[in-house]
């Protein structure tokens, strides 16, 4: 039944839109990307480029209306999930894959207690007694290293600080033991020293029980330090892949380079010490009802040409093995290393 | 250093925490802000870091003059700033202003950009006369990147980072000599947070600001800020050049707040300090220092003396820059390539 090739997750040429008629937002464009057991595949991106949405076709919790899929594929171990019947991606939410959101507080019930939240799984898929089932939600706590799990079981999220109310929701995620796990910036809201714990712990928890991560984020640096491969999402459409020390050595796409560069690093002195100058991407991303023509960066390029307004490059290989980029000049990129060239047309002609 | 436009020592300001609706009593305090002493110079950027809860943006409002403080004092140009009252507080409000951090909740919505951006010169009619306001917002728009033609939008129809630019108009439309920027970049994407740096320091330099820079995001602050103090539950704890502090950190909370943040270059490996646990309630802070509860370095003499904020002669470990940790000493560890 297993082909040598399979993947875990795979997600192939996934199409999303947004409304009807004239207003119809084109979320998704063409996405496609694997996962592995036990690897991290982080989807880096800025807000509205589509990435949590990908998560939430993934899952099956997408909101059909106003969302539509309008042509793809999501295949679980090989099983097309999108054709599926709810009772069955039911069954397979929680049991083989699950997810981690952003926002703690709005995402656990108020009314209910954190055990009992967890334990509802145990009760329903395990058919354990109220009792037992609270016992393991506490083993589920003290996983996720909630000091005291056995008192803190029966308090409710608001009894909690910001990172046990993520750490919960982790717990939550991990109680059927699932293999694929999503997490749609796990650690956005929380400050920088919590945020570290929460990261190690996701990041402990897939090497030990061998789960495949895909990790939603806006952040270079937790990209950076957590992902093996990353690809990068700009208008519903994936527009570089490649493992994370090849990105950030030779990112093929102008879109990467021009994150990179706007980031203000911690081990750089910035302008207030003589340090580097943040280049920004000019402009802003474009409206997903009104995507440019040809490639969707072009408006922002400092590289663009006619090419790059009448066609949309293809995301392919460039170079190294697995490193694809969907612009026309990504060989010319890749081969100029990091550092952004002084002038403005090294790629003409 | 030069003689500093807004200095500020021992400020202090608690909210009482209530109980009961008709006999209300108090029944506690939460210290927001626990005496706290700074100087900004004119002309530059003094970053104030810290999580959530640390007080950083409390100490914006009380120094704009918006919640008045429980003790301590502040100088603007060397005159009492809360002794101001009247004309004096109306006048010197021309000289500091503010940039709010959520660009969607700080403007109104039913005004329009030269509503909002001229408003200033509704207060302050002295600074621009009425003929001449239309010309001066549309000047304040291009200074900030917006294209003056727009100036009959209203907000809802810019983009996030736009209206952070409207926000910095408005802030600048009075010639202010200071700009205390609270998280003015947290809520904008990466790239569109990287034209807005550039943006506060090409200001910077054409009108001579000096920024108080609150931020939580110890990139950005050390990218843009000359100066940097490090709070922690309402006081600082180490305060130095934006070299010293980043270089040379000798307090363990900012050693471990900067090896928390992560790198975007997947070649670094740095070894982290873990802090375990949250940062206590400053409704009932630690006895001591107030660090002392998830600092890995805590002795016995943490919980009693509350360590002063200043060099640490005789330590054995002398810095170079203020620092308020009995057992400072500066990095060990620098990186692993």
């Amino acid at each position: 039944m297993t082909a040598m090739d399979e993947h875990l997750l795979e997600v192939d040429d996934l199409r999303v839109e947004f409304g009807r008629g004239r207003g119809t937002a084109s979320v998704l464009n063409g996405v496609s990307c694997h996962v592995d057991e036990g690897e991290t595949l982080a989807v880096l991106g800025e807000s509205g480029s589509g990435k949590s949405v990908t998560a939430q076709t993934i899952m099956g919790i997408l909101d059909t209306p106003p969302g539509r899929i309008t042509g793809g594929a999501v295949r679980f171990r090989g099983e097309e999930l999108l054709g599926a019947d709810e009772e069955r991606r039911r069954l397979l939410r929680g049991e083989s894959m699950a997810m981690i959101f952003q926002d703690a507080l709005s995402a656990l019930n108020p009314v209910y207690s954190v055990g009992f939240q967890i334990a509802e799984q145990f009760r329903f898929r395990r058919g354990m007694s109220r009792r037992d089932a609270m016992v393991r939600a506490a083993e589920m706590l003290d996983l996720v290293r909630i000091p005291n799990a056995k008192q803190r079981v029966k308090e409710y999220p608001h009894q909690f600080s910001g990172g046990m109310r993520q750490r919960a929701m982790i717990a939550m995620a991990l109680a059927l033991d699932p293999e694929l796990l999503i997490a749609d910036e796990p650690a956005t809201a929380l400050d920088v020293t919590v945020q570290a714990q929460i990261m190690e712990l996701l990041d402990e928890l897939r090497r030990e029980r061998g789960t495949g991560l895909v990790l939603i984020t806006h952040d270079l640096g937790v990209v950076a330090e957590v992902a093996d491969r990353i690809a990068v999402m700009y208008a519903g459409r994936i527009v570089e892949h490649a493992d994370a020390a090849t990105l950030y050595a030779r990112p093929g796409h102008p879109y990467t380079r021009g994150l990179m560069d706007s980031v203000p690093r911690v081990d750089d002195a910035g302008v207030g010490g003589a340090g580097a100058v943040l280049r920004p991407i000019p402009g802003l991303p474009p409206s997903l009802s009104a995507i440019p023509h040809g490639c969707p960066f072009h408006p922002r390029c400092a590289y663009a040409q006619d090419v790059c307004t009448d066609e949309v490059p293809p995301l392919r290989e460039v170079g190294a093995p697995d490193h694809r980029a969907a612009c026309h000049f990504a060989e010319q990129f890749v081969a100029e290393g990091p550092d952004r060239p002084a002038t403005q047309d090294v790629v003409s002609g | 250093m030069r003689e500093p436009v807004l200095s500020v020592r021992d400020l202090v300001k608690h909210f009482p925490v209530t109980r009961g609706v008709l006999f209300r009593r108090t029944i506690g305090h939460v210290r927001a802000v626990d005496g706290v002493s700074l100087d900004l110079a004119p002309g530059e950027t003094l970053g104030v870091v810290g999580e959530s809860g640390c007080g950083k943006s409390t100490l914006a409002q009380v120094l704009m003059r918006l919640i008045p403080p429980t003790s301590g004092t502040a100088q603007f140009e060397g005159e009492d700033l809360f002794a101001k009252r009247g004309a004096a507080l109306k006048a010197w409000r021309r000289d500091m202003q503010i940039v709010l951090q959520d660009p969607y909740t700080s403007l109104n919505p039913r005004r329009t950009v030269g509503d909002i951006v001229g408003e200033p010169f509704d207060i302050h009619p002295e600074v621009a006369p009425k003929g001449d306001r239309r010309r001066r917002v549309q000047e304040l728009l291009e200074v900030v990147g917006l294209n003056p033609e727009h100036i009959r939008r209203y907000p809802h129809q810019f983009s996030g980072g736009q209206r952070q630019r409207i926000g910095i108009a408005r802030a600048l439309a009075l010639r202010p000599k200071v700009i205390v920027c609270d998280e003015p970049v947290s809520a904008l994407d990466v790239s569109i947070q990287a034209q807005v740096l550039n943006l506060l320091s090409d200001l910077q330099r054409e009108f001579g600001l000096a920024y108080l820079f609150i931020a939580h995001d110890l990139g950005v602050v050390r990218h843009l800020c000359d100066r940097v103090a490090v709070m922690y539950l309402g006081s600082i704890v180490e305060t130095g050049t934006a070299e010293e502090i980043y270089a040379r950190a000798s307090h363990p909370y900012t050693q471990a707040l900067l090896s928390s943040v992560p790198v975007p270059d997947p070649t670094v490996r740095r070894a982290r300090i873990r802090l375990e646990g949250d940062v206590p309630s400053p409704a009932d802070p630690p006895s001591g220092c107030r660090f002392r509860t998830r600092c890995p370095k805590a002795q016995e003499v943490c919980a009693e003396q509350p360590p002063a904020l200043g060099l640490r002669p005789g330590t054995g470990h002398a810095t170079d820059h203020p620092t308020a940790c009995h057992f400072a000493e500066p990095p060990r560890l620098v990186r692993a390539e």
